[in-house]
């Protein structure tokens, strides 16, 4: 018996010796050998915001797919495959901050960020350092990014969006002079805020109410009492997202509040917000974001559509091109660079003056606003609840910064 | 403000209360009579939401029915709950208190899997908003109101006037001597388990069809509902009314008088005011 013991011990070192290291310079091997980018993806896989981002979890083995279908990424002639490498932010700082030295650890020089900007802000020193070019790919946080933080970027700013929605809204609502703002209390929408005033002041719209509310409110009726109480001809929900959209729209609704409601960035999948309205509540709606079920999307994402819809199964839904969206242009990016250095990478980017996004055609932007050319300027997109019977209008529209 | 606006407050404030009642009062009862805080009832509350969003939208299913379908459903996954997890650590409320934060990840996982996590909603079949005197409130919301009132009643007087319920008074009184008297503890702690989860599958449903239903709406109800025993009394009914009427009041009225930021400062303030001079809560006893 003891000796049995022995030889089992015996045999366990062995294939600790021989194995691990065949095993390991296997993944290497095939790495090279098949000629593979890699790129992280931060997102929250466990923890508290896990549950709204499920589907940008889901959606990175589609996108790889569709990113490969595609033809990857060439440099020098030679093709390089894409590998997407999920890393869990564990929904905060701290577990962005393990994640990204992990990314650096793995030596991955590209990175999506985290859509949640403490997470995004907490791992930035550790990715300039490590030279890892990090792109968010949506988001209204300006204080993200500068010219002290050279290997950051943004797939798509939703600050751009604003000019275009307040046309849209002077155009579409000409009767509409006086604004209620509902916006939530989110410490990196401060700028966002100021500059949805100023646009809707450029339009000699009155700000009637404006007043955070906490994240997390479910019960909308003390706020939107007091709101209501000043006559708003439209009501302003900032960058909510769907739970709290739904809620406003709902209880204004309930409370006699007909007029347009809109929201200068997106609050999500506005089939998503249709479908969760009542009838008589779903009319004179719309956000900043796009419908992706739309006929007019563009052919990339109605290719990407059919690529996520047959591997997952699932209803196709903005949150799925979340990852594809800031991919893409980092490859465009990478491709034009024709290297995987990094500073060469940035330095190509910037000055890109035409880039393809996956809504059209886009240039580089973002001095004015974050003193750097690092954000992808996209057309707008706005989509339109018009009522429930007739379902959403979209249409692209010119960004600005 | 105007008066119509401040009437128009003191509604949500009641119906705020309704609702937070109905949310405390199945927590309370668990707590009075097994000892300890579950704090997994918002997962609870979020279950009973599901089965009926499952119930109505999968197999259409009427509202009505769909709520006493699961209220049953999450009623009896309480009594395996009590016999499967919380009964072999009866007397050690820390363990209880640990399985039930690990019942909160897993319930919350289990339906993040199956559901996924965007949120999603369903209709009450009753619609329409009443108008009086100015002030507008959605007759779902009073639907709730009425609902959690009627439960209220219906479950003082199953206490007053039923074995089990003077049983159940017994116990969360003094659980020796009840033992003692011949009161079957295990029983009765599986009937409140029934009971409290049940009530928390009521009030997800009703609540969710108020707003919207996701893995993780149980937060609000466990922070709402712990608040409201708090401040009027462990494990009393009557305490779950005054605390759920005084927060309902607060939130409803505050935040059109100031900010929502000060309205939930007031909330919570109140209930470590409470805890310094009346730890036992408003209507509770020591």
């Amino acid at each position: 018996m003891k000796r049995f013991g022995l030889n089992l011990r015996v045999i366990s070192l062995f294939l600790t010796i021989v194995l691990v290291p065949m095993i390991s310079s296997y993944g290497q091997a095939e790495t090279t050998g098949s000629k593979t980018l890699k790129i992280g993806v931060m997102s929250s896989v466990t923890g508290v915001m896990s549950a709204g981002y499920k589907d940008i979890s889901q959606s990175v083995k589609p996108t790889e797919k569709f990113l490969n279908q595609k033809g990857g990424v060439t440099i020098g002639g030679q093709k390089y495959r894409i590998e997407l490498v999920l890393f869990d932010d564990q929904s905060s700082p701290p577990g962005a901050v393990a994640s990204a030295n992990k990314l650096v650890q793995e030596k991955i020089k590209f990175v999506l960020a985290p859509m949640f900007m403490p997470s995004n802000l907490a791992i930035a020193p550790i990715t300039e350092q490590a030279k890892t070019i990090r792109v968010q790919s949506t988001t209204s946080g300006v204080e993200q990014y500068g010219p002290q933080l050279r290997y950051s970027f943004a797939a798509s700013f939703t600050i751009c969006t604003i000019p275009a929605i307040y046309d849209y809204l002077t155009k579409t609502y000409p009767g509409v002079k006086k604004i209620g703002r509902l916006v939530p209390d989110d410490p990196g929408a401060k700028r966002f805020s100021e500059y949805d005033v100023q646009e809707a002041q450029k339009k000699k719209l009155e700000i009637v109410f404006d007043e955070p509310y906490r994240i997390g409110t479910e019960d909308f009726y003390p706020i939107l009492t007091k709101a209501l109480e000043k006559k708003p001809d439209a009501l302003d929900m900032g960058f909510a997202i769907l739970p709290w959209a739904k809620g406003i729209i709902s209880q204004a609704r309930e409370l006699g509040f007909d007029g347009p409601i809109y929201a200068p960035a997106f609050v999500g999948d506005i089939n998503l917000l249709n479908g969760m309205l009542e009838p008589t509540h779903a009319h004179d709606i719309f956000q900043g974001g796009p419908d992706v079920l739309s006929p007019k999307m563009t052919p990339i994402v109605k290719e990407f559509r059919k690529v996520v819809e047959k591997e997952l199964g699932a209803r196709f839904n903005m949150d799925h091109t979340i990852v594809l969206e800031g991919v893409w242009p980092l490859l465009k990016a990478i491709e034009k660079a024709q290297s995987f250095d990094t500073d060469k990478v940035v330095d190509t980017w910037e000055k890109m003056e035409s880039i393809e996004s996956i809504y059209g055609k886009a240039r580089m932007g973002g001095q004015k606003i974050i003193g750097i050319n690092h954000m992808v300027m996209r057309p707008a997109l706005i989509s339109r609840i018009v009522d429930k019977n007739k379902g959403v209008q979209f249409n692209y529209y010119e960004s600005k910064d | 403000m105007s008066g119509a606006a401040l009437s128009q407050s003191i509604l949500n404030g009641l119906a705020l209360s309704g609702i937070y009642i109905l949310i405390a009062l199945g927590l309370t009862l668990v707590m009075s009579i097994m000892g300890i805080v579950q704090v997994a009832h918002g997962e609870i509350y979020m279950l009973g939401a599901y089965a009926v969003y499952y119930l109505i939208v999968g197999l259409g299913i009427g509202f009505v029915p769909a709520i006493v379908i699961s209220t049953l459903l999450v009623g009896c996954f309480g009594v395996l709950l009590e016999r499967s997890c919380f009964r072999p650590f009866r007397g050690r409320p820390d363990r209880a208190f640990t399985i039930s934060i690990a019942l909160i990840l897993i319930l919350q996982n289990v339906v993040l899997s199956i559901a996924g996590g965007n949120p999603r909603t369903y209709s009450s079949p009753v619609t329409g908003v009443l108008h009086l005197l100015g002030v507008a409130i959605a007759w779902k919301r009073l639907m709730i109101v009425l609902v959690g009132l009627s439960l209220l009643v219906a479950l003082f007087l199953f206490i007053k006037m039923t074995k089990t319920g003077q049983a159940m008074l017994a116990i969360s009184q003094e659980r020796d001597g009840a033992a003692l008297q011949g009161i079957n503890i295990d029983r009765i702690s599986a009937v409140a388990m029934f009971l409290g989860c049940g009530l928390a599958a009521i009030g997800g449903a009703l609540i969710g069809s108020l707003f919207s239903i996701s893995p993780t709406m149980g937060g609000f109800a466990l922070m709402k509902g712990i608040a409201v025993i708090i401040l009027g009394g462990l494990g009393s009914i009557g305490g779950a009314v005054l605390g759920g009427l005084i927060l309902g009041l607060i939130d409803g009225i505050l935040p059109a008088l100031t900010t929502t930021h000060i309205a939930g400062l007031v909330g919570f303030a109140s209930i470590i005011i409470i805890l310094l001079f009346r730890p036992q809560g408003i209507w509770g006893h020591e």
